[in-house]
């Protein structure tokens, strides 16, 4: 009977933990979640990323996880932008002396 | 007062006669023009001594006379980079160019240079009837095999290499001449041009026009891009008392019967452009859908001078005389 008591009120105690646990917990979040909305957190939405950005940008050497040791040190070459649109071959005359005709032959 | 005579401006532009063809030569940077001229004899005596059929002397006409060619036989790098070009051209125009029409071209009394054929100079009539008895022929530009460098014609086919030969030669010395000398170049091979290097206005200026009395075109080519123009008005002889011209339909071995007096074609390299152009003669009234669908940026005059384009080629309007 001492035992079946003993093991109520740990059970109690253990509930009662848990509970204020989960309270804590809940009210943590609830404020960090409130403070971002509210606050307009600088982290960009995934989908904003793809329909606002033109064109990548080069990654700074900050970015691309090597030691930044040397200041001096002239910046790697950048990737390859992105391929130009591509050119008409043939576009209006811009005027002047032709340097040559297309003609059959 | 003593009168100086103007300081001699330094030549860069030189014209000549090539495979019964205008040639010519335009380079951007001073004192680079014998160079480049040299270099454009060197390009051209290569691939005539690779594949003129009217040479006898030619890698390609000893070939076709040597019955060990049919089982095969390694070529030089010159002639297999001719006839790769000629099959993928041969390809990318859904057979329309076929390089394998020797034969044939002989058959309807194109067997020696133009110049010495009897000369047909009158401009075609639109009204003109125009008779060829031809029967369906098999595409055959299949049957070439080149495995490497090693060429296979069966012995029912002779290769004629003419109508991408000369927009190859045209690419090969534009890039040589560019890359050798370090100048923005322009190259006319019979009217095929080709460009390389960059010029000062990122490109040139280029008339469009085929017979004198045809409507012209002055357009911009911006620094490596091509232009062609195929023409039913000119290589045209007299056999056997009728008037044929020089562009084959390869369905019938036979020549064209023109639905257009020329076809011109811009594209990033003489080849493509020239492949398009004689491919737009051999199809006919169906070329501009058959064009636009591949993108091809084209003029065509129709035999009444009416001017018809694709997409991307300028206004006809503009720079029009």
């Amino acid at each position: 009977m001492a035992t079946l008591l003993r093991g109520k009120r740990i059970v109690g105690w253990l509930t009662g933990v848990i509970g204020a646990g989960s309270l804590a917990v809940t009210g943590l979040m609830s404020g960090f979640l409130l403070g971002t909305t509210h606050t307009g957190s600088s982290s960009v939405s995934p989908t904003s990323v793809p329909t606002t950005s033109t064109a990548p940008a080069a990654p700074s050497r900050h970015d691309d996880g090597e030691d930044d040791d040397s200041e001096s040190t002239p910046a790697p070459a950048a990737p390859a932008a992105p391929a130009p649109a591509t050119q008409a071959p043939v576009q209006p005359s811009q005027g002047g002396q032709s340097s040559g005709t297309s003609s059959g032959s | 007062m003593v009168l100086r005579p103007a300081p001699e401006l330094p030549a860069k532009h030189a014209e000549w006669t090539v495979w019964s063809v205008a040639a010519s030569l335009v380079v951007e940077k001073p004192g680079a023009l014998s160079a480049a001229r040299a270099l454009a004899d060197e390009v051209l005596r290569g691939v005539g001594a690779a594949c003129d059929r009217f040479d006898p002397g030619s890698e390609l006409s000893r070939l076709a006379d040597d019955p060990v060619a049919r089982n095969g036989v390694r070529v030089s790098p010159l002639l297999a980079e001719l006839v790769t070009t000629a099959l993928l051209v041969a390809a990318q125009t859904d057979g329309s160019v076929d390089p394998t029409l020797g034969f044939e071209l002989a058959r309807w009394g194109y067997d020696r240079d133009i110049d010495r054929l009897p000369p047909a100079e009158q401009p075609m009539s639109p009204d003109a009837a125009v008779t060829v008895s031809a029967v369906a022929r098999r595409p055959q530009w299949r049957d070439v095999e080149l495995d490497g460098r090693v060429l296979t014609v069966p012995p029912h086919l002779r290769l004629d290499l003419g109508a991408t030969a000369k927009a190859f030669t045209a690419d090969r010395i534009a890039a040589r001449v560019a890359g050798e000398l370090d100048t923005a170049v322009l190259v006319s091979l019979g009217g095929d041009i080709a460009t390389a290097g960059r010029s000062g206005r990122g490109g040139w200026e280029v008339v469009v026009r085929d017979r004198e009395t045809d409507p012209s075109q002055q357009v911009f080519l911006p620094d490596g891009s091509a232009i062609a123009t195929s023409s039913t008005q000119k290589r045209r002889w007299v056999h056997e008392g009728r008037v044929y011209q020089h562009i084959l339909d390869p369905a019938f071995g036979a020549p064209v019967i023109p639905a257009w007096r020329s076809a011109t074609v811009a594209a990033t390299d003489c080849v493509t452009a020239n492949a398009f152009s004689t491919a737009a003669i051999v199809r006919g009234r169906a070329a501009p859908a058959w064009l636009a669908e591949r993108g091809a940026t084209a003029r065509l005059v129709d035999l009444e001078g009416r001017v018809v384009t694709t997409a991307g080629w300028p206004d006809p309007g503009e720079g029009a005389s």
